[in-house]
């Protein structure tokens, strides 16, 4: 074998699964690869690999140690592009033509350097990284400044070419849009997956990251829809999908805090570290209760953790949630480590928006057995007043915990548990498998999260004492 | 104002006018119809104003909230809190129903809900969720918020609430087996009163509800029954013409009867064994042709309903030579559910105290509808008629599995010396030696049975045995003992 040949041998040792094996394998077919490179002294291989979007993705591996970068937004490392380059070599080495080492392959390649990036591991035939360890270290090598100066100037660039990138994903998803309308909303239903995977697969590609979720998320909101409402739904998610792409082209036009909501929509994301040292950041000390846990498997296979906390605040209830994700896999053991019921001592850091309610602990101080959730002030119509006084603000929010009292909790002649007010008069359908633990229940304090149509309960104070419905 | 805005202004109830007809076009697809934007949103980009028309509908319709129905109704949930379980007790409670490691045998999960009914307690509504295991036996000691919650959760919204009491006028709104259970329970406080009640809707039941009904005309039976069973000769089941005929045969003094004792006789065949000590012994005189599948059916059509005293008269044998003379566990099984039923009470103790340990599992299995039927007093004195076998059973997981076994027939609680720890010394230690070997093996849940049925002393010596069992095996068991103590500790403070 020559000196700078690929074994697939070592190909199988640095991949990162099976199952990226058996993608990259997919991947070896001509007209997917419109440039394939190498230099003359077979230190670099290079090309693109046309993927789901516009944009072919660029993919380079270094032949000594199989170090690899690859455009794509794909978490495995090394992806099944930079395998598939690595295959189609070990195989086809007469299909790469002969080339100059592009400068994109050297500034690469010179941050490997500079950063000791080079995988002695592989090279000396020793067991291969992790994935995750390797894509730390992918990161690390992306964030090494090679001097603070010219590290600010690359991240103003690189920040530049993601608006850029953003502005036309939002071009299409505007198109896509206005296709859906064209077939009009009644078809959706028969192509719903497939239609959203590809376009979020294209924001991801965009780096517009939150509407590409948003996407991903669509189905799912769609099917889970009583069949009757799914027309108003899909028409309420394009709206607000339009409008955030149209408001993140015009974001002069609008105040600080929703400009935050807008570009955090479209996934642009702060760091722990800018939130709590942001000058702007709301900040509030209280004794907050931990009202609710919630968990749900997103479609890109994190586990998403919803922590919901509410803290008596003068007249009224303040609200708060603390998210956090972990992978699917490590799900049973992860988690924010707050138990329904517990009262912490703590300040919170709130995310900037205009609406704030997401939030994290900047200091915990204390905490203790909850007696019960804090009473809420707000009957519930004006419960629903203030969530409509929200969106009007903030046309972007969703699911959103909301607080009433004195409500009673009664059955439908379908069987459908309702909490209303005291009259009767202003009522709100409850979600959820536990909400009939309270049904006959009189002068119930209720939290739950409001979605403008059903409420799904959190927590309540009633005469039996405090519900937790992460308990139950 | 300036134009534009006044252009929006006078536009705005149209386009609220016109939501319903641009819903229609948006669901049917511009490609089909026209979308008519208005002019104020149009623009000079068609599909600007398009998209902006969808954001707009969009955004109008988040302001659109539920309105509650008219007719909203009680579920029939009755709310006390001073009856429900305290919160040490709950949280005992979810720890044994909240791990889902294992299954919590049905025997624990009975005496769970039989000891909630003794005390008056109720299951705490907020945990329903997490106690679907125990919510699944649907017990009728289940208590009525738990019993109507498994009613709405199944999806049976209508009329979910059990009746508050059961009496003569609600009978007919319960189940077949709650309805024959009522009519057992009447036979016994007014035999002639139930009988009324089963022959008023009796006509108007499937055959196997029939039948089922029928049997409970079982429990003081008399004379006074003849002309209605008599009168079901006609009944359009076979079944239940059969069930009727077998019923009178048991009344002394009827034709029937004294043909069934003649029949009974003439079927068993009464021999002497034994060289020295010279021994009576009752065999089936089985048809030589009789398959092997019919052989139950035979001895039921023979000795079934039959009274075990009048037998022993016919065969001119004291009641304790009858009972040691029946070798033949399927005659032993039989003769004990008809002492039962006939109320020979004292007959069916000495055929049940006579019995061998994995005899006595499958003649009490056999007998269960029997057993279960007696009144709870004489329910007790099968513990006892039963504790030779229990005690002999040797393993500790025999003996354990064969404790809960009789407690999902009896449903009152076993002697409490019958699970004493410190009479279970060898069978403990080999028990701990199997677990301490194979921590993963396949074993029945000795430490959790034993918990539940043990009282207050015995339970504290068992949870002191079990901090030599390992962790994983104890920790259902512990929460167990955690629960019956906080039980014990709220009746002592509600009393």
């Amino acid at each position: 074998m020559a000196k700078n040949a690929i074994a697939l041998s070592r190909i199988e040792a640095v991949a990162p699964d099976q199952s990226a094996l058996g993608a990259a394998r997919k991947l070896l077919v001509d007209g997917k690869w419109p440039q394939l490179e190498r230099d003359a002294e077979h230190r670099f291989l290079w090309g693109a690999c046309q993927g789901s979007g516009a944009t072919p993705y660029r993919v380079v591996v270094e032949i000594a140690d199989l170090g690899a970068k690859c455009s794509c937004p794909s978490r495995k490392f090394p992806c099944k592009h930079s395998l598939a380059l690595m295959w189609w070599f070990a195989e086809r080495p007469d299909r790469f033509a002969e080339g100059a080492v592009p400068d994109w392959v050297n500034e690469w390649h010179g941050r490997r350097r500079h950063t000791g990036g080079e995988d002695k591991g592989a090279s000396s035939g020793g067991p291969p990284k992790s994935a995750r360890a390797a894509v730390a270290e992918a990161n690390a090598e992306e964030a090494a400044p090679r001097d603070p100066e010219a590290a600010a100037r690359q991240r103003e660039r690189n920040r530049a070419a993601r608006e850029l990138s953003i502005v036309q994903g939002l071009d299409e998803l505007d198109v896509w849009i206005d296709d859906q309308i064209d077939r009009g909303l009644g078809t959706f239903g028969a192509r719903a997956a497939e239609q959203c995977r590809l376009l979020a697969r294209r924001l991801v590609d965009a780096k517009a990251g939150g509407l590409a979720n948003r996407l991903d998320h669509l189905p799912t909101v769609y099917f889970r829809t009583p069949e009757a409402r799914r027309h108003d739904v899909l028409l309420e998610q394009l709206g607000a999908l339009h409008l955030l792409a149209r408001a993140y082209r015009q974001q002069s036009q609008l105040g600080e805090a929703l400009v935050s909501d807008v570009r955090g929509g479209v996934g642009w994301t702060l760091t722990r570290e800018e939130l709590l040292t942001g000058s702007g950041t709301l900040r509030h000390r209280a004794r907050w209760t931990v009202l609710a846990t919630r968990r749900e498997l997103q479609p890109d296979s994190l586990m998403r953790f919803e922590t919901f906390l509410a803290a008596p605040d003068s007249s009224e209830v303040r609200m708060a949630m603390l998210l956090d994700f972990a992978p699917a896999a490590m799900a049973a053991s992860a988690g924010p480590g707050l138990v329904a019921g517990t009262e912490l001592d703590a300040e919170l850091a709130y995310y900037p928006s205009a609406t704030p309610l997401r939030a994290i602990v900047a200091a915990q101080h204390a905490s203790q057995i909850a007696a019960q959730a804090p009473a809420p002030t707000d009957d519930l119509k004006a419960a629903i007043d203030r969530y409509d006084a929200l969106i009007a603000v903030n046309p972007w929010i969703s699911d959103w915990p909301i607080a009433f009292r004195d409500a009673r909790i009664e059955l439908s002649q379908d069987g459908q548990c309702w909490a209303v007010d005291r009259d009767g008069a202003c009522g709100v359908p409850l979600a959820g498998e536990h909400a009939q633990v309270l049904l006959d229940l009189d002068d119930v304090a209720l939290y739950g999260t409001f979605d403008g149509r059903e409420l799904t309960p959190l927590a309540a104070n009633s005469a039996l004492g405090p519900f937790w419905s992460s308990h139950a | 104002m300036t134009d534009e805005e006044q252009a929006r202004v006078s536009d705005e109830p149209s386009l609220e006018r016109a939501r319903i007809g641009l819903r229609h076009t948006l669901i049917l697809g511009t490609s089909q119809r026209p979308l008519e934007v208005p002019r104020w949103l149009a623009g000079e980009n068609p599909r600007a104003g398009r998209l902006a028309l969808v954001a707009a509908l969009g955004l109008r319709s988040r302001f659109d909230h539920p309105v509650p129905p008219p007719h909203l109704r009680r579920a029939g949930l009755e709310h006390e809190a001073e009856r429900l379980m305290s919160r040490e007790a709950r949280a005992a409670l979810r720890r044994v129903y909240g791990a889902k490691k294992r299954s919590v045998p049905r025997a624990v999960t009975l005496r769970i809900i039989d000891v909630l009914a003794e005390r008056g307690l109720s299951l705490h509504p907020f945990d329903f969720p997490l106690l679907t295991d125990l919510l699944a036996t649907n017990d009728a000691a289940l208590d009525r918020n738990a019993r109507m919650w498994r009613a709405l959760t199944s999806g049976n919204t209508d009329n979910a609430a059990p009746p508050d009491a059961i009496d003569d006028t609600n009978w007919t709104d319960l189940k077949p087996a709650e309805r024959a259970a009522y009519l057992r329970q009447r036979r016994r406080a007014a035999p002639a009163a139930a009988r009324e009640l089963l022959a008023a809707t009796f006509s108007g039941e499937t055959a196997a509800v029939r039948a089922q009904l029928l049997e409970a005309m079982a429990v003081s039976l008399s004379g006074d029954d003849v002309e209605f069973l008599r009168g079901l000769a006609t009944d359009r089941a076979d079944s239940v013409r059969t069930l009727a005929r077998r019923l009178t045969s048991r009344i002394a003094g009827t034709s029937e009867f004294d043909e069934r004792m003649s029949t009974a006789h003439e079927r068993l065949e009464l021999k002497s064994v034994g060289i020295i000590g010279r021994k009576k012994v009752l065999m089936p005189k089985l048809p030589k042709d009789l398959a092997e599948a019919k052989v139950y059916a035979w001895l039921s059509d023979s000795f079934a309903g039959v009274s075990t005293t009048l037998l022993a008269e016919r065969l001119k044998l004291k009641r304790d030579v009858f009972v040691e003379a029946l070798v033949d566990e399927r005659l032993r099984a039989l003769f004990l559910a008809n002492a039962l039923s006939l109320d020979e009470h004292d007959t069916a103790l000495a055929i049940a105290a006579a019995l061998e340990p994995p005899e006595a599992r499958r003649v009490a299995a056999g007998a269960r509808d029997a057993l279960a039927a007696l009144e709870p007093t004489h329910r007790r004195a099968f513990w006892n008629a039963f504790a030779p076998a229990l005690e002999a059973g040797g393993a500790l997981e025999e003996r354990c599995v064969f404790a809960a076994e009789l407690y999902e027939i009896l449903r009152v609680p076993p002697p409490s010396a019958l699970l004493d720890p410190a009479a279970t010394g060898k069978p403990f230690k080999r028990w701990l030696e199997a677990l301490t070997n194979d921590a993963n093996r396949d074993q029945p849940e000795v430490a959790e049975i034993a918990i539940v049925l043990a009282d207050r002393a015995h339970r504290a010596a068992w949870r002191e045995r079990l901090n030599d069992v390992p962790p994983a095996t104890a920790s259902t068991a512990l929460a167990l003992a955690d629960l019956f103590d906080a039980l014990d500790l709220q009746s002592n403070k509600t009393t």
